[in-house]
């Protein structure tokens, strides 16, 4: 496209607010609307904050973010790893950090079993996943998350729009947390 | 055909070496996990004695671990049993059970199973695995028309069918970015889907088809002469490549549609035993099924531990392995025919 001189921008995947800020910025720069984006982005800036600072856990809680049910998870290294710490929310991928440079691992089950999270996040929902078939797997129905009912099914559009939209994921997490 | 004939084509102690190997290698299987349950608590569990186990270990050991081992147990004797009728149907020592399409026609059903627009069918994606699997055989016949008269004609028809199918899943995999990962994983071949209610179906189709190859076993030997020697020995050889094929492709499609595609299994045990005990005999293939199953139970120990609490999946494990004994193989063949 470029030989053909039309203007190109590419924007790579964020990996943090920082850094979402900043495409936000750079994408209103090149179509002039800058003091629209200056306004989104305090407004996001001022609903995320709100969301953490209402919804943050006093005391750290482990949850596990399932991306499909052959347990591959999301680590703190990631930027929906970083939301949730956000959170005060420990998270238990972070064990296998090591095995994938990504903050993608799959985990085993038993280690699942083993951290016993007091959350569970089900980004698979729309394969079919849910508390039921949670509950379901071998030993998981002694999972505090899954005894105390917090398996949350993240919609299968807000956690992956790292733009405006973010501020749905955060105030969705902090809701989930909250009212669970 | 007396004893001692039978003794100088097979000798049953090689195979109860490879079920005790079997037997210490699940036990190896069964003991290790990220929880740490004592071996003498396992051990007194499996002999029915006070054990002290929580309920999580008991959950653990019977429920996931369990289960786990005899799954990959049961994929790997098939794997293994498969690859070595299909060497012997094919003459080629390079076949593998995927050779009729099977593979690719699993994927194709699996990607179908994972990227249906509303995702309902995937709690289907064994049966849709299973399904491509043989269909994508079927046709490989049906297109070859004369079944074993022509054996390359058989080859190449697999090798369409599976070109084809590949192609189809390729195309729906671009067409839902989204399902990737799952796609991707189930590709690598994977044991975490592992239940009893997994491990009662495969065990079934699986032991059926076994059971059939182990029958054939004898005339499967006949296969290694020219057509005209089988029937001077009473054997039909296209009826026997025929039920060989189907009772093969019946284990194959099993096991694919349990584990995902696992490579190298039906290459790398037939030949290491047959090569270990100098016996090119189809005799051999209960213990070629026994070691496929230890082979696969070991690679699975890898597949949880290497990276552990992180999984690794097994087909890299197997491909590992595998790729550098395909190629001893090759150039051991090539060597041969020097």
């Amino acid at each position: 496209m470029r030989n053909l001189k039309i203007a190109v921008y590419v924007e790579h995947t964020p990996n943090n607010l920082a850094e979402a800020y900043a495409e936000i910025s750079q994408l209103a720069s090149i179509t002039s609307h800058k003091t629209q984006a200056a306004k989104v982005i305090a407004s996001m800036k001022t609903a995320i904050a709100q969301s953490i600072a209402t919804k943050k856990l006093r005391k750290s809680s482990k949850f596990f973010h399932e991306l499909d049910n052959t347990l591959y998870s999301a680590t703190s290294s990631t930027f929906i790893g970083k939301v949730y710490a956000d959170f005060n929310l420990t998270n238990i991928a972070d064990g296998a950090a090591t095995a994938d440079d990504g903050g993608y691992p799959q985990l085993q089950s038993e280690y699942i079993l083993k951290s016993d999270p007091q959350f569970i996040f089900l980004s698979d929902g729309e394969f079919g996943e849910n508390a039921k078939t949670v509950a379901a797997r071998p030993g998981w129905a002694g999972i505090s998350a899954v005894a105390f009912n917090k398996v949350v099914i993240l919609p299968s559009d807000i956690p992956s729009r790292w733009g405006p939209r973010l501020v749905d994921f955060y105030q969705f997490v902090g809701n989930s947390i909250s009212t669970n | 055909m007396s004893g001692e004939e039978l003794r100088s084509i097979w000798r049953w102690q090689i195979t109860l070496f490879a079920a005790l190997l079997l037997l210490v290698i699940a036990l190896l299987g069964i003991s290790f996990g990220p929880i740490h349950i004592p071996f003498t608590s396992i051990l007194r569990s499996f002999l029915g004695m006070d054990s002290h186990l929580s309920e999580q270990d008991r959950s653990v050991l019977f429920d996931i671990r369990l289960p786990r081992v005899i799954l990959a147990a049961l994929v790997g004797s098939a794997l293994a049993t498969s690859g070595a009728v299909y060497q012997t149907v094919f003459r080629n020592p390079l076949a593998d059970p995927y050779l009729l399409g099977a593979a690719a026609g699993a994927g194709l059903g699996a990607t179908i199973a994972i990227t249906n627009s509303h995702g309902n069918l995937y709690g289907l994606l064994p049966a849709f695995a299973f399904s491509g699997a043989i269909l994508a055989v079927v046709v490989s016949f049906f297109i070859s028309g004369k079944f074993f008269a022509e054996p390359n004609s058989l080859l190449l028809s697999g090798i369409a069918v599976g070109s084809f199918a590949t192609a189809v899943q390729t195309y729906l995999q671009q067409r839902h970015s989204a399902s990737l990962r799952p796609v991707y994983s189930w590709i690598l071949g994977e044991l975490t889907a592992a239940s009893w209610q997994v491990v009662t179906w495969s065990a079934i189709y699986i032991g059926v088809a076994l059971i059939i190859l182990l029958i054939v076993a004898k005339q499967l030997d006949g296969l290694m002469l020219t057509d005209e020697e089988a029937y001077s020995l009473g054997i039909n050889p296209n009826k026997i490549r025929v039920i060989a094929v189907i009772a093969a492709t019946l284990a194959t499609a099993t096991a694919v549609a349990a584990s995902g595609l696992i490579g190298f299994v039906g290459i790398v045990v037939p030949h290491l035993v047959r090569g270990l005990t100098h016996r090119v005999t189809n005799r051999a293939l209960p213990t070629i099924a026994i070691t496929g199953a230890a082979f696969l139970v070991l690679a699975d120990l890898g597949a949880r531990t290497l990276l552990s609490p992180a999984e690794l999946p097994i087909g890299i494990i197997t491909a590992f392995v595998g790729a550098p004994f395909f190629l001893f193989v090759l150039r051991r063949k090539r060597l041969i025919n020097q």
